[in-house]
């Protein structure tokens, strides 16, 4: 920064010092004109020198002041590509043309500017000049505008850098051939086997180099955990261990490799994985009024599984995401739904340019790690990517149709006819720049660059993706690949293989793997197969201090990397641990944030662009806004709280004691055996004696009881109602929920002996007879002032309708409302009440107790801070139960580093 | 890890600050863990009064003798254009008086804060924007990018300062009754890591342990969780005796027991029963003083930011109605405003807290033209103005008793020191201690900043 600060400055104080000296020769020249000037005709020379004069003391200083900071020499600071330092940049303006025009102020942007009368172009911004300095430029643009200062080339400095960029382009290692092919085999791919040794051939190589050396392998009960993760998104079973540990053969590991390769869940973690690099979402962001869903976003989710899962070539994983519409039109071959790749994203209130923007860049970042997207405005600043590359790809998506509907909603169709191509200045769509040749990628291919002539251009960039491009494409995936199989990647920067992106300390590896993957017909699971079959993946993953110090940081992989399963495994092992996980594959997406929890891996769930939950934003999901090249890792106490605290977490607790034997009512043997099952169940092993005491202790402990909460506030029930004294003398807990409603202990209504009576979040029905109205009981929090609101209603066309009591401490009525087929506002005088004291709401259901369903939302307000508790709102649909020791135990174990780690 | 971090340091008046000057966030994996500007902040907290849908500077803050003068006649020159029609000059149905020593004019509508705090405000009459339409100024306020997606002002604090107190949220986003429009975009992290991003509360909702998600436990009691706990400590144990010098591991054992702490602190912080009566009484009643007063006990625990948006929607949206809407909303912030002032000074926080109120633009001198579907029959509104607008400032580093440049003769424009959102955004930052131009994030092959490639920095504002 401060070498192009700095010559740039002293360029502008010479330009100052000049100034002085020339202000006084024209001083001089200016008196002698003056003294000259009534006798003879006025010289040129000397009128000349009166304008000069005019300028540097009126116009220039002016100019120096107010305009030079943003509109001088300083690229870094310039507010736009406008100069104001030079009578050419002046005459020949900016992007938006000339800024004067000689003799005519009228027709000089620069006056309308300084004026201020037109909103869109008031100069300078912090205010208006003095109308003395306003009129003295109008008076010099007026006489011509005479301008000494020197006139440096009005340099176009991205232009120039451009093609310097280009140069580079051609030596940077990611755009070149693959370095150190195996040349003889070039016509023949490696095994995986074969691939895998080479790996750690090349790995072992700069080990050595560096006195380094492999860790130990990991024990096989390590390596069958971190295989089943990294591979299927799931930790294995205590049972699927048990099974491989067992296994007597020599290739227990290959084979086991193949398995989970096989396995559905294998394509379900890839999916996930790849839906980062898409940045899929299940809705369009803010579109105003518009409806926001995607409804069908899942069918290109479940079209990766597929796609993973039967392992199709890469290069044409990649093109079916950008032309299925032109490979298989009618979608005979399932492949259109590919395109919600570009389909998918953020829809900005529908602005053409934003989207457009957020589709070059999933595509040029997603598939060949090029930040395309920063040549939007300008050049990219600091790779070979011109603005006219920019708009080029722009023209692509722009030039496509979304025509919805069958065959696939998720597809896009070229336009018929594809409109002329403009480069827009700063990225301002109103100002038009040139017109480009729709060339894709100049700056990188050169020569070569392939002309996107075919309908919108999409289907160059897809050929040209796997053709042209296919080392650069082939580098990206495989770096991809290796980061996601082994928490650590190769190029450090996913997604961003530019200029200033460093050949990286592994590049030998990686030309191997992504050349060896070209010729191997792009096929993933074979690369991915190299990879854990190799001695690098299989290291044990401790700290070692020798090799710590050397290689702080594994870039030379002497350990493999203990990684804390991500969001999406890691709630899938917590579902495997209570064993309840729902494995059916594809589908409509489901919300798991809230209740009913959803049994089904998290890759199912409901993404919220707009208002992403906080459960995931806590984890380091990728934010579904824009491509993600890598998720972060934090730990935060956040998360601790969802784990220790949230619904979903007491909903799992929950299903475990249902399928286990409470500790308590064991014998001391069974009780052993318990603690067997549950860190079976939970860590996949049995317990160690210590750990077998700890919880047995733990559990012997009676708990204690959890207090009354506000949440709690609410009760559903019965009773008998005294209509003489208004007065209720019963009061009794409808027994069970089913349903939508509490009512009696069978669970369905009528209930053989409390009948009708049952209440809902909306209301509920009264039962026959005084004795068992409906009573919705709210106990108070706290003191204070509270007024009591809502509205009543008696829905069914029949019947003799209900009456309705708002009773407190069950004998003080506070009002009484009947309704029949209608409805009425059931609002009543403030009532100061203590803390522990009720309010009932009562429904009593008349002589005729048919037909008597009805809807009641009570609202109690304090009136002090406004709090209100809300009938509908706050409806529990279970009574929270204090925890039992055994669940406790469970939710700790689930909680513990052992479990969430991956050795 | 954290336990060199000296938490709970008995020389600090509040459990769970955090010792500075020792805390290592590369180690802990929490990327909250303080750190410090580029240069030494003149503030520490933010707290950002968000008059969402736009209050009108010439009912506020901004009078204009000419919209008396004119009243009902035509804007010389026309209206520039707005989001709707808008007709004749419309003048103000609101009294103003000067304030303080340094005779800060402000309407009967912000009277109390006024009268008590004139000295102190920065009141810049000169803001701009950029469009006359909400959603694109909301974002260009919150993020400084009004389409695309990009941090907030919050996350970028966040990111560049951390937490001084990891047992809270660092920052905080209250809107009672639901989001104001364009959602919690507004408080959005973008491309920074997610736990950057705004945590979002609505103080109309239930009680202190309602407001903040999976703050409570309703199932356990909190000693029942200590026992529990204390088990996982053992069985964590265990676990690390074969994996030292694993930071993650270290990390996440630390993290079990901030979120333990955390529930406690996180429920008291929120919770305003606790404040004796003279205080809950100076803030008054409502929701506005509830969030108000939550705004100083968050930021006297070491919150980062706060945003308190005055509701759901866009509330100071006066398109009609102007004089019943605006006295109405003015009437239910006012009084919270002033107390919190008060308040933060009183508790020695107001130099180090920086308080912004404000909208995302401001509205037109004159007024607007009824249309089918909106404000028919009625000529008592105006619309959005994003020309010129008033926004204050006061606390750490602001130099108070100052009017800040000038709108034009009716308060339509900014003319004179204009002020556009990129320059508040930049005097934020420096104001925080940071060059707004080094304050970046690598992202997608850019180093993005607040200010993206614009702002300066108004050192007028600065004390």
């Amino acid at each position: 920064m401060a070498l192009i600060f700095s010559p740039l400055r002293s360029s502008i104080q010479a330009c100052r010092r000049f100034s002085a000296f020339e202000k006084l020769v024209v001083l001089v020249l200016a008196s002698l004109v003056l003294v000259t000037w009534t006798a003879t005709a006025r010289a040129d020379g000397a009128a000349a020198a009166d304008k000069v004069h005019f300028f540097e003391s009126k116009v220039r200083p002016v100019l120096v002041q107010h305009c030079y900071e943003c509109h001088g020499a300083d690229e870094a600071n310039r507010g736009g590509d406008f100069r104001l330092d030079t009578p050419s940049s002046m005459l020949n303006g900016g992007s938006q043309g000339p800024a004067i025009v000689k003799g005519e102020p009228s027709k000089s942007r620069l006056v309308r500017a300084i004026e201020y009368d037109d909103s869109e172009l008031q100069m300078p911004p912090e205010g208006k000049l003095s109308q003395e300095e306003i009129d003295s430029i109008k008076q010099w643009i007026q006489d011509g505008a005479e301008d000494p200062r020197p006139d440096e080339p009005v340099t176009t400095p991205h232009k120039s850098s451009f093609s310097d960029r280009q140069s580079q382009a051609k030596t940077h290692w990611a755009y070149q051939a693959f370095i150190d092919a195996p040349s003889k085999q070039e016509e023949v791919s490696l095994s995986s086997l074969e691939l895998s040794k080479e790996i750690d051939k090349r790995v072992a190589r700069k080990l050595a180099k560096n006195n380094l050396k492999f860790s130990p392998l990991a024990n096989r009960r390590t390596l069958i955990r971190r295989l089943y993760v990294d591979l299927t998104g799931l930790p294995p079973t205590f049972d699927q261990i048990e099974k491989v540990q067992s296994d007597k053969s020599e290739d227990w590991y290959e084979r086991l490799v193949s398995e989970l390769l096989d396995s559905d869940a294998f394509g379900e973690r890839m999916a996930r994985r790849w839906m980062d690099v898409a940045r899929y979402a299940d809705n369009k962001g803010y579109v105003f009024k518009e409806d926001r869903e995607y409804p069908y976003a899942y069918r290109y989710r479940d079209w990766l599984i597929r796609a993973f899962n039967t392992d199709l070539p890469y290069d044409e994983f990649l093109k079916y995401q950008i032309i299925a519409d032109q490979l298989d039109p009618e979608n005979s071959k399932g492949h259109l739904d590919a395109m919600g790749m570009l389909t998918l994203g953020r829809r900005f209130l529908n602005n053409k340019n934003d989207i457009a923007d957020d589709r070059i860049d999933v595509v040029s970042r997603g598939f060949l790690g090029i930040t395309v997207a920063c040549a939007r405005c300008h050049d990219h600043k600091f790779d070979p990517v011109s603005a006219a590359d920019y708009y080029s790809l722009r023209a692509a998506f722009v030039g496509s149709d979304e025509p919805g509907g069958d065959p696939s909603p998720l597809r896009m169709i070229d336009k018929p006819k594809q409109e002329k191509v403009f480069v827009f200045l700063r990225g301002n769509q109103a100002n038009r720049g040139p017109v480009v040749d729709r060339k894709f990628l100049t700056g990188i291919l050169g020569e070569d660059a392939p002309m996107m002539s075919t309908g919108s251009g999409r289907f160059e960039i897809a050929r040209s993706m796997v053709e042209d491009c296919k080392t650069l494409t082939a580098r990206v995936y495989v770096n991809r690949l290796w980061t996601w199989i082994t928490g650590q990647p190769i190029v450090d920067t996913p997604s961003d293989f530019g200029l200033r992106c460093e050949a990286p300390v592994q590049h030998d590896v990686l030309d191997l793997m992504a050349s060896n993957f070209v010729r191997d017909g792009w096929s993933t699971k074979k690369l991915i197969q190299a990879i854990v079959l190799s001695r690098t993946y299989k290291q044990q993953s401790n700290h070692r201090e020798d090799a710590y110090a050397i290689d702080p940081e594994n870039r030379y992989f002497w350990k493999a990397k203990r990684r804390r399963m991500d969001f999406e495994s890691f709630r899938d092992a917590l579902l495997l641990a209570t064993g309840t996980l729902d494995k059916t594959i594809g589908g409509p997406s489901v919300k798991i944030d809230s209740a009913p929890f959803s049994d089904r891996r998290t890759l199912y769930a409901y993404i919220d662009r707009q208002n992403l939950p906080s459960l995931f934003r806590t984890f380091d999901f990728a934010s579904p806004d824009a491509h993600v090249a890598q998720r972060s890792e934090t730990t935060v106490p956040q998360q601790g709280l969802v784990l220790m605290n949230s619904d979903i977490m007491m909903n799992l607790l929950d299903r475990f004691t249902k399928t286990e034997t409470p500790i308590e009512d064991t014998a001391q043997s069974k009780s052993a055996d318990a603690v067997g099952d549950l860190f079976k169940r939970i860590l996949a092993r049995v317990p160690t004696p210590a750990e077998r005491t700890a919880i047995v202790e733990f559990c012997k402990a009676a708990i204690v009881e959890i207090p009354l909460t506000p949440e709690n506030t609410w009760q559903y029930g019965y009773g008998k109602l005294n209509t003489e004294l208004n007065r209720i003398e019963a009061f009794k807990p409808l027994p069970r929920f089913s349903e939508k409603s509490w009512m009696g202990s069978d669970g369905k209504l009528p209930d053989k002996e409390l009948g009708w009576v049952s209440l809902s979040a909306e209301g509920g029905h009264s039962g026959a007879g005084l004795d068992r109205c409906a009573i919705r009981r709210w106990v108070a929090p706290r003191d204070g002032k509270v007024n009591v609101r809502g509205k009543l209603e008696h829905t069914p066309e029949k019947g003799d309708g209900v009456r309705g009591l708002v009773i407190a401490n069950q004998d003080q009525v506070l009002g009484t409302w009947e309704v029949l087929h209608s409805d009425s506002q059931t609002k009543t005088k403030p009532f100061t009440i203590k803390k522990g004291e009720m309010i009932d709401f009562v429904i009593d259901a008349k002589e005729n107790s048919s037909h008597d369903s009805f809807k009641w939302n009570c609202q109690i307000q304090y009136e002090q801070d406004q709090l209100t508790y809300d009938s509908s709102k706050h409806f529990m649909r279970t009574v929270p139960r204090s925890l039992d020791r055994w669940q406790q135990a469970a939710q700790m174990l689930l909680l513990s580093n052992e479990f969430c780690f991956v050795d | 890890m954290l336990s060199r971090c000296g938490m709970g340091l008995g020389a600090l008046s509040l459990p769970g600050l955090l010792d500075i000057a020792s805390a290592d966030t590369k180690t802990s994996g929490n990327p909250l863990l303080p750190k410090s500007p580029h240069f030494p902040a003149k503030a520490k907290h933010v707290i950002h009064i968000f008059a969402n849908g736009g209050p009108s500077q010439v009912d506020t803050w901004d009078p204009k003798e000419a919209l008396q003068k004119y009243a009902g006649q035509e804007m010389p020159g026309g209206s520039p254009k707005t989001e709707r029609k808008t007709g004749n000059i419309y003048p103000s149905p609101f009294k103003f008086e000067r304030y303080g020593e340094s005779g800060i004019d402000c309407s009967e509508l912000f009277a109390k804060t006024a009268s008590a705090h004139a000295d102190k405000l920065c009141v810049i009459r000169s803001m701009y924007a950029d469009v006359p339409n909400h959603e694109p100024s909301l974002l260009l306020m919150n993020t400084g990018e009004a389409r695309l997606v990009r941090p907030s002002l919050g996350s970028w604090l966040t990111y560049g300062l951390g937490s001084e107190n990891l047992n809270l949220p660092s920052f905080i986003a209250m809107c009672p009754g639901g989001y104001p429009i364009q959602e919690s975009q507004n408080w959005q992290s973008g491309f920074l890591p997610g736990i950057f991003q705004g945590t979002y509360v609505d103080p109309k909702k239930g009680e202190a342990k309602d407001l903040i998600d999976y703050v409570t436990n309703n199932r356990m009691t909190v000693d029942g969780q200590r026992k529990a706990l204390d088990l996982l400590s053992m069985l964590n144990a265990e676990h690390q005796k074969s994996r030292q010098e694993d930071p993650l591991i270290e990390a996440r054992i630390q993290s079990m027991e901030l979120a333990y702490r955390m529930q406690s602190e996180a429920t008291d912080a929120f919770d305003t029963s606790k404040e004796p009566k003279h205080i809950l009484d100076m803030y008054g009643p409502g929701v506005q003083a509830k969030q108000a007063l939550i705004a100083r006990r968050l930021v006297q625990r070491g919150v980062r930011m706060v945003q308190l948006w005055h509701g759901e929607g866009q509330p100071w949206d006066s398109h009609d109605h102007i004089e019943r809407d605006h006295r109405k909303l003015a009437q239910e912030s006012d009084q919270a405003i002033a107390a919190l002032l008060t308040d933060l000074q009183q508790h020695g926080l107001l130099d180090e807290t920086l308080i912004i109120w404000g909208g995302e633009f401001g509205r037109t001198p004159t007024v607007e033209l009824p249309k089918e579907g909106s404000n028919q029959g009625t000529l008592s509104g105006r619309d959005h103005n994003h020309y010129g607008f008033t926004m204050w400032l006061a606390g750490g580093g602001v130099k108070g008793g100052q009017m800040y440049g000038a709108t034009d003769e009716f308060g339509f424009k900014a003319v004179e020191k204009r002020a556009h959102v990129h320059d508040l955004h930049a005097t934020i930052l420096q104001l925080m201690g940071f060059d707004h131009t080094k304050l970046t994030y690598r992202s997608a092959g850019r180093d993005f900043r607040l200010t993206d490639v614009h702002g300066r920095v108004i050192h007028d504002w600065i004390a």
